[in-house]
């Protein structure tokens, strides 16, 4: 009698199991589309005897574990490559942006005024007394002045715009920090009691992605705890249950754009913006500061360039009345030190007097009205070389202008590529990697189904053990009536 | 490898997007015709297009420069044209002045005659086109020649300057031949036609007759004139032909570097759109099949 009871005890307790096997069968169908979900699978027990012995066997079924199938080393490539992927796509798209800005598809960029500009010194040398034609040259030069000065313009807003971009991100990565802080104290306290955080650790790792999408970060787990310790630039950013903030702090010396800090105690921060390298941040900075301001540089380059030079052969020049002369054409400007022409883009303009007075033009190098050599040396300084100081050393040894703002281009161009195409191969790599990483922790369907059948199939048979034990305790109570 | 759902999923998405991406750029280069079009798309491609179309740019100018040119010189030969036609009408008239058969009053109208030529010479060496004049040097905005209204002397105002153009990458050419290379300098024109006219006057027919022979000197020096500036003319017509050469060679490098090949652009442009329906043919075709379907 005993022995049936226990029987009867034992389908129950493997139907509770096999409960609890559906149970996770549907969990992992529900997860097949959610981001970063482990497939869970069961290990199964067979129950030993109560007490050992001969004749005794075992007691049905237990579910030792549901554990997830995951890939510690692939994951920690997702992260690496993860932050090289979005460094690379930011700085490639905010490349893309400037490209647009210098576009000449439409024949009216930047190089094609600075031709225009020269032409229509020709067109002055052509018709020297006409003023019709040394209004429409000064128009030009005006035109040219204000691409040369909106362009730089464009280019800071642009510096703005990435700059607010790094501010919000900083906000971002502080709370998904929390986050990961957070479960880190749950998942050291379900492991703590021997259960498997599962959930849990998906859902840390998913967020840890998240950051290396935003910023480099390094990750390491700690054995005993299991929690999971960030650090930006060796610098520890979640520690346990413990984030030191990231904070965004104006640098006066940078145009007040932010610096990137990160706390070191709950008074003192430390500045890492020299540092980071990857993720969005990463190629924000690199936009903002390297390649934005090394484009700025060159446009100033080419306008003290123009500035000068254009100048110091009008100078040489006679206005239409015969007797005007040393005036500039540009408004003149002077390098802050030796080498240094920040703000001559940004301020380049047509002398105002000759803007008021068209008659002031320089065309003549006599003095005669009908002379035009100032206007015909003006026209070939379009292929004068050494008229840039490109290396900044204070000597004009560049040129002509329209090589180097060519070259510019070219640099440009070469430094967007560079990133689309890094961007790209790590992009191939990364969906390597989450295809990896599915094949080993990806829910499959039709495994999922299979296993409902076997489950199934199982559940139907000791639902029938039961029955028939049932039917054996029915016998033996009748033998009393 | 372990096959699930979601890296068909991943590489279907992938790969989808590659082929659009592929469709994308055909489509652009077939509809823009231009293979580059941003510098990052081919930098160095990118650099030469703009080099080569600066001196495109540059080309067009020299071709206008050499319109404005040209547009000086030829009322300028004109003008010398009619200049010399005046000259042999002031010979034929010193001819009859010359005739032992003419008497005073008959020279004193021939006289009068020569004056109105000399006039009519001095509208011809103060000619201008759009306000300039054309034989005053660089003193363009003045009348070259001024005649004093009590002596009916002739002097020259202008200057010795020879005005240029820019005809190309490197040649300058002088479109002007300043008044005093013309009508006074080495022969004093109208000083040789205040002579005839005196003589006439004087009723000196040795003087007339040294007047005549010294009116070939007259028209040799208009002639040379009119040598400098057809000598100018063929040398921009000249050049204009280069350019023209050189701004086909040009343009056509042009071409080759930016544009796009349009029989190529729109294999590709099919090509990629027919993958782009077999991918998309694929994808719905993925997660038809599963066990689930079969289960009961």
């Amino acid at each position: 009698m005993m022995n049936l009871f226990s029987a009867m005890l034992l389908g129950k307790d493997s139907l509770m199991t096999y409960q609890q096997l559906f149970q996770m069968v549907g969990h992992n169908i529900a997860n097949v589309n959610t981001e970063g979900y482990s497939r869970q699978i069961a290990e199964l027990q067979s129950v030993p005897p109560e007490a050992l012995g001969y004749s005794s066997s075992g007691r049905g079924v237990d579910l030792q574990s549901i554990f997830a199938v995951r890939s510690q080393f692939i994951n920690a490539q997702v992260v690496d490559k993860q932050q090289l992927q979005s460094r690379n796509d930011t700085l490639a798209e905010a490349l893309s942006a400037v490209e647009a800005l210098f576009s000449e598809a439409n024949d009216n960029g930047l190089s094609d005024s600075l031709g225009e500009f020269f032409s229509k010194w020709s067109d002055v040398a052509n018709q020297p007394t006409d003023l019709a034609t040394r209004e429409e040259m000064i128009r030009n030069a005006q035109n040219l002045a204000a691409r040369v000065s909106g362009s730089y313009q464009d280019l800071t807003v642009q510096q703005g715009l990435q700059n607010d971009k790094i501010g919000v991100l900083v906000d971002e990565i502080n709370t998904i920090g929390h986050s990961i802080a957070a479960l880190n104290v749950q998942i050291t306290t379900a492991e703590n009691c021997g259960q498997e955080a599962n959930d849990l650790l998906d859902e840390r790792a998913r967020l840890i992605r998240q950051v290396s999408e935003k910023i480099g970060v390094n990750v390491n787990y700690e054995q005993s705890s299991g929690a999971a310790t960030l650090t930006i630039s060796n610098r520890p950013f979640v520690v346990g249950s413990e984030v030191n903030e990231l904070s965004a702090i104006r640098d006066t010396t940078n145009s007040s754009y932010y610096d990137v800090h990160i706390a070191t105690s709950s008074l003192s921060s430390v500045d890492i913006t020299g540092e980071i390298a990857n993720g969005e941040v990463g190629g924000l900075l690199a936009a903002r500061d390297t390649v934005i301001p090394e484009l700025k540089q060159q446009l100033d380059n080419l306008a003290y360039g123009l500035i000068t030079h254009v100048n110091a052969i009008h100078q040489t020049g006679f206005a239409l009345d015969g007797t005007t002369t040393s005036q500039d054409f540009f408004v003149d400007f002077t390098p802050t030190a030796v080498g240094d022409y920040t703000g001559a883009a940004a301020s380049l303009e047509v002398n105002p007097a000759l803007v008021a007075d068209a008659t002031l033009l320089a065309v003549s190098a006599t003095g005669a009205a009908g002379n035009n050599e100032t206007a015909l040396a003006l026209a070939a300084l379009v292929n004068e070389t050494d008229v840039v100081d490109a290396d900044n050393d204070g000597t004009a040894d560049f040129g002509s202008f329209h090589d180097y703002l060519h070259s510019t281009y070219a640099w440009l161009g070469n430094q967007t590529s560079a990133a689309k195409n890094e961007a790209d191969s790590y992009d191939t790599l990364l969906t390597n990697l989450d295809n990896n990483r599915d094949s080993i922790s990806g829910v499959s369907l039709d495994e999922e189904a299979s296993c409902l059948m076997q489950y199934q199939k199982t559940y139907n048979a000791i639902a029938q053990f039961i029955s028939v034990v049932d039917g054996l305790t029915d016998t033996l109570l009748s033998i009393g009536t | 490898m372990r096959a699930v759902d979601s890296i068909w999923q991943r590489n279907f998405l992938v790969n989808l997007g590659l082929t659009k991406e592929r469709y994308d750029s055909a489509l652009s280069q077939t509809t823009t015709g231009k293979k580059v079009i941003n510098f990052s798309d081919s930098p160095s491609d990118a650099a030469m297009i703009l080099a080569l179309k600066n001196q495109s740019g540059q080309i067009t100018q020299f071709e206008r420069n050499i319109a404005a040119g040209l547009s000086m010189l030829k009322p300028a030969e004109a003008s010398i044209d009619s200049s010399v036609t005046l000259m042999y009408r002031a010979i034929s008239l010193a001819e009859q002045g010359a005739s032992e058969t003419n008497t005073g009053d008959a020279r004193e109208i021939l006289a009068d005659e020569i004056d109105q030529v000399r006039d009519q010479l001095l509208n011809y060496a103060n000619s201008e086109v759009q306000g300039k004049y054309l034989f005053a040097g660089a003193n363009t905005l003045t009348p070259p020649f001024v005649k004093d209204p009590a002596t009916g002397d002739i002097t020259y105002m202008g200057n010795g300057e020879e005005v240029k153009i820019q005809a190309d990458f490197t040649i300058q050419v002088a479109t002007n031949v300043p008044g005093d290379q013309v009508f006074t300098g080495s022969v004093d024109i109208f000083q040789r036609l205040a002579d005839l006219r005196d003589a006439l006057r004087a009723d000196d027919t040795a003087a007339i007759s040294t007047a005549i022979s010294s009116m070939d000197d007259v028209v040799n020096q208009l002639d040379q004139a009119l040598g400098t500036i057809g000598s100018a003319t063929s040398h921009l017509n000249d050049i204009t032909a280069q350019l023209k050469s050189y701004q086909s060679s040009l343009t056509s490098r042009i071409s080759s570097l930016e544009d796009a090949n349009s029989a190529a652009a729109i294999s590709n442009l099919s090509a990629a759109e027919v993958s782009l329906q077999a991918t998309l043919k694929a994808g719905s075709t993925i997660f038809q099949n599963s066990l689930m379907d079969y289960l009961s």
